[in-house]
């Protein structure tokens, strides 16, 4: 503005130099020209830096929470209002970060990924420290990586006394220990209660499968416990809390066996035996058969007796009645 | 009398004193013998094996000087005695890790994890290697220098991309030899 103002002065005041007025002019116009252009680019620039719009923030608050050998990164999550964030993961082992320092590996299984925590177990293979580091996604708009403050040693996972089942099968001891994966062996350590005898030890390759220990004696309370040992960071977890288990004597089913036997016998015998007894009993009581002895029974009939006492005794004639005169005469 | 009892004093002293250096000497050669052999390295060989099987076909197929080999296992690594396995473990771990894996270019993001997996268990090996050297329990003899020299000379004779890929192949043979010396110097 002010050179137009000085160039409409100079053409007011000094009519006589027209050919320096129009170089003054171009030299104004140029000027002119010259700032609008820088104006433009200074503020275009904020606009070209930011992609268009507000920038998407980076995640923050990482940090890694590590038990039996599996380790989880977490961090805040990005939140914008109808929007589906994602998030990516890369890592870095100490030998990348020694040798080759620009090569990060994506995840395995956070490349991308919707949680704000991603299970980093199968990209830790090595007792060393890692790096890892997150970013956020949004379409096509990335974040600012975000890092882990203190590299992660899969060492310093906080190992748990295994979970353990102590079961009895009979005479035999059972223990069931939980799969904590191919890491993991277990110490299982096995004695007798008050026996004052001492400690078994057997080791486990593998949890989540049953495994007998020892055939019981009857007598003192057998007590197991167990520890998880991880040879790749040459770590063990503490003992879990004894369990015990008991048989019982075996004597008492034996008595009771055979007594159950030869009561079963008795029972095969007696009660067929009563079954006759009671089967006659009641013949006898309600249809009896009478026989009458020899001396009772009649050989010659009454009549003939009479008439032989009444005639001569040479003659006695022999007169049979009828059975009905007979029974008769008998009641 | 007197001469007779001085001679058994004489003889005596003697059998001691020749009891003792024998059994100096035991004690030395022991602790000789177990200087050399003790440095246990704590690896997962299952690991190591499970990550090279899964890379082996795509690696092994992309090399193709077949006769050609770097880690000759006949001439180089059964040769090897005892007392240099330490050096010559240490030495190779260092030849993967310098060389081999840094001379590769992986694009693949399966197999790239595969070979950071074996890196870093190889770095964590040198690291207990390391500390042997430390305590001296890792000499280096000329044999095992050479044996490494041999490695090395043989690296060098091809092109760095395909030297690369073909020690990347041969990683079943310095796993294997490895091995072998873990299990013998588990049963010592």
């Amino acid at each position: 503005m002010a050179g137009v103002d000085r160039m409409l002065h100079c053409k007011r005041n000094v009519p006589g130099q027209s050919k320096s007025a129009k170089q003054t002019l171009t030299m104004v116009l140029k000027g002119f020209r010259t700032s609008i252009i820088m104006w433009l680019f200074y503020t275009l620039i904020p606009c070209l830096l930011t992609d268009g719009g507000e920038a998407l923030p980076a995640p923050q608050n990482l940090s890694v929470h590590s038990a039996n050998m599996k380790h989880l990164l977490m961090w805040s999550p990005v939140v914008l209002p109808r929007e589906t964030v994602y998030y990516s993961v890369e890592y870095q082992g100490e030998y990348e970060s020694l040798y080759t320092s620009h090569i990060w590996i994506p995840s395995k299984w956070c490349s991308p990924i919707e949680d704000a925590e991603c299970d980093v177990s199968d990209d830790i293979t090595a007792t060393v420290p890692y790096n890892l580091r997150v970013r956020a996604i949004l379409g096509s708009q990335t974040s600012a990586w975000s890092i882990l403050e203190q590299p992660f040693n899969r060492n310093s996972t906080i190992l748990t006394p295994p979970g353990m089942e102590v079961s009895r099968n009979g005479f035999h001891l059972v223990i069931e220990l939980e799969d904590l994966g191919p890491q993991f062996e277990f110490l299982v350590v096995y004695w007798r209660r008050e026996l004052d005898t001492k400690e078994h030890a057997k080791v486990l390759r593998r949890g989540g499968i049953p495994v007998h220990l020892e055939t019981m004696e009857p007598g003192a309370p057998y007590c197991v416990k167990a520890q998880a040992q991880v040879k790749a960071i040459g770590r063990n977890s503490a003992f879990s809390q004894a369990e015990c288990v008991e048989v019982q004597g075996e004597a008492l089913p034996l008595v009771l066996a055979l007594f159950a036997f030869v009561g079963f016998m008795l029972i095969l015998v007696v009660v067929p035996l009563s079954i006759w007894k009671m089967g006659q009993l009641l013949q006898y009581s309600c249809c009896p058969m009478v026989v009458l002895p020899d001396t009772l029974k009649i050989t010659n009939s009454p009549q003939k007796l009479i008439s032989c006492r009444r005639e001569e005794v040479d003659s006695c004639a022999l007169a049979v009645p009828s059975s009905e005169e007979l029974f008769q005469a008998w009641i | 009398m007197i001469n007779l009892r001085a001679n058994s004093a004489q003889d005596m002293k003697a059998q001691c004193v020749s009891l003792w250096l024998l059994g100096t000497t035991l004690v030395l050669c022991s602790v000789h013998t177990t200087a050399f052999r003790r440095c246990p390295v704590p690896v997962d060989m299952h690991l190591l094996e499970e990550s090279f099987q899964e890379i082996k076909r795509t690696v092994q197929t992309k090399d193709t000087f077949q006769n050609i080999t770097i880690l000759s296992p006949v001439e180089t690594l059964r040769s090897i005695k005892p007392v240099d396995v330490c050096c010559v473990t240490k030495n190779l771990l260092e030849f993967y890790m310098d060389r081999v894996f840094k001379d590769h270019q992986e694009l693949k993001p399966q197999i790239l994890r595969k070979i950071s997996g074996i890196a870093n268990t190889f770095l964590y090996m040198q690291k207990t290697l390391q500390q042997c050297q430390v305590q001296r329990r890792c000499h280096c003899s000329e044999e095992a220098t050479n044996a490494t020299r041999t490695v090395h000379d043989n690296y060098e004779q091809l092109e760095i991309p395909s030297a690369a890929i073909k020690s990347l192949g041969e990683l079943d043979v310095f796993l294997a030899w490895i091995d072998r010396n873990r299990q013998e110097t588990s049963a010592a």
